[in-house]
């Protein structure tokens, strides 16, 4: 995949993974890369990124005697998903006009 | 390569981040090894697992190098520091041969003191070589002459000329070894003056 296309998505990917619930570094890399690969030197600007954007914020949990952070989606979090779902109408609709001609002939 | 060698790699290659940044980044990489550890990956897979440390640096310093970028106008830093270009090679090259009738005179004398000394003491242990041989059959002729003192005496310097033979021996042996190790060094200095890294280009994400 194009590296500027796939930059965009993995930051709502991202978002995505910690809509539902929070999470953590690990998990976040493992659920992504079931659809997208992602590796944890990747992850880690992204996530830097968008706790600087407002987009989440960080907590530390205690678990088995050291600290892990969790990760949680802001409500411009959400918006940023919700911005990027009618982007998303978009590009479908540009994808439709560059593949017409393969369609009609 | 182990968690803590992992760390310390990491830092040391961070250290241009403000301590803050360097210690949100090491907890970042570190809680990695620890979940996928516990998980039931060995340290050393757990580690591996990360990837390059020039792949985690690199993107760090975009991102981040990036950002001050935008704040303050510092272009980022390199990853990878240039040391020399090849200018500075030809530069250099330059420097040692006009410098010649300086430095080649002074090295010349260093290597011939040294050279000196080391055949020196080699004669000295060559000659108690002697002195040894020579103690040691002068003090059986005199004890089969039947003449003890002298005999006796004899037999003290060959019993001296072994123990002063061994001491300048191992002496000898030592300084030889010194000798080796200041080349060695001096060579890899001269080399390490010449030697250009070139920067690392990364077009991953």
């Amino acid at each position: 995949m194009d590296i500027q296309l796939k930059r965009g998505l993995l930051d709502v990917c991202v978002l995505a993974a910690i809509k539902t619930e929070d999470s953590y570094g690990y998990r976040i890399v493992k659920e992504l890369n079931s659809y997208v690969e992602i590796s944890e030197s990747t992850l880690y600007p992204i996530l830097r990124r968008l706790e600087s954007a407002q987009f989440l914020t960080v907590k530390s949990v205690e678990h088995n005697g050291r600290l892990r952070k969790y990760y949680s989606i802001t409500k411009q979090g959400l918006d940023r998903i919700e911005a990027f779902k009618s982007e998303w109408k978009e590009i479908v609709s540009i994808y439709e006009y560059i593949t017409r001609e393969e369609k009609t002939s | 390569m182990t968690k803590q060698e992992f760390i310390t790699n990491l830092r040391e290659k961070l250290m241009w981040l403000t301590s803050e940044e360097l210690e949100k980044t090491v907890n970042f990489y570190s809680e990695m090894i620890d979940d996928r550890m516990e998980e039931g990956a060995s340290e050393e897979e757990a580690v591996a697992a990360l990837g390059s440390m020039d792949d985690i640096t690199v993107k760090i310093a975009r991102e981040v190098g990036k950002e001050n970028e935008e704040n303050t106008g510092i272009p980022a830093p390199k990853t990878v520091v240039v040391k020399n270009s090849s200018e500075n090679t030809v530069l250099k090259i330059l420097i040692v041969a006009v410098t010649f009738p300086i430095w080649f005179p002074i090295i010349a004398t260093v290597l011939s003191v040294g050279f000196g000394l080391l055949a020196g003491l080699f004669g000295i242990c060559v000659g108690f070589g002697g002195a040894v041989i020579g103690g040691l059959l002068s003090s059986i002729r005199f004890f089969v002459d039947g003449n003890a003192a002298q005999g006796a005496f004899m037999l003290g310097v060959f019993i001296f000329s072994i123990g002063v033979c061994i001491f300048i021996f191992f002496g000898f042996i030592a300084a030889c070894k010194a000798a080796g190790r200041g080349i060695k060094k001096l060579f890899k200095w001269v080399k390490e003056l010449f030697d250009s890294r070139k920067e690392n280009s990364n077009e991953s994400i």
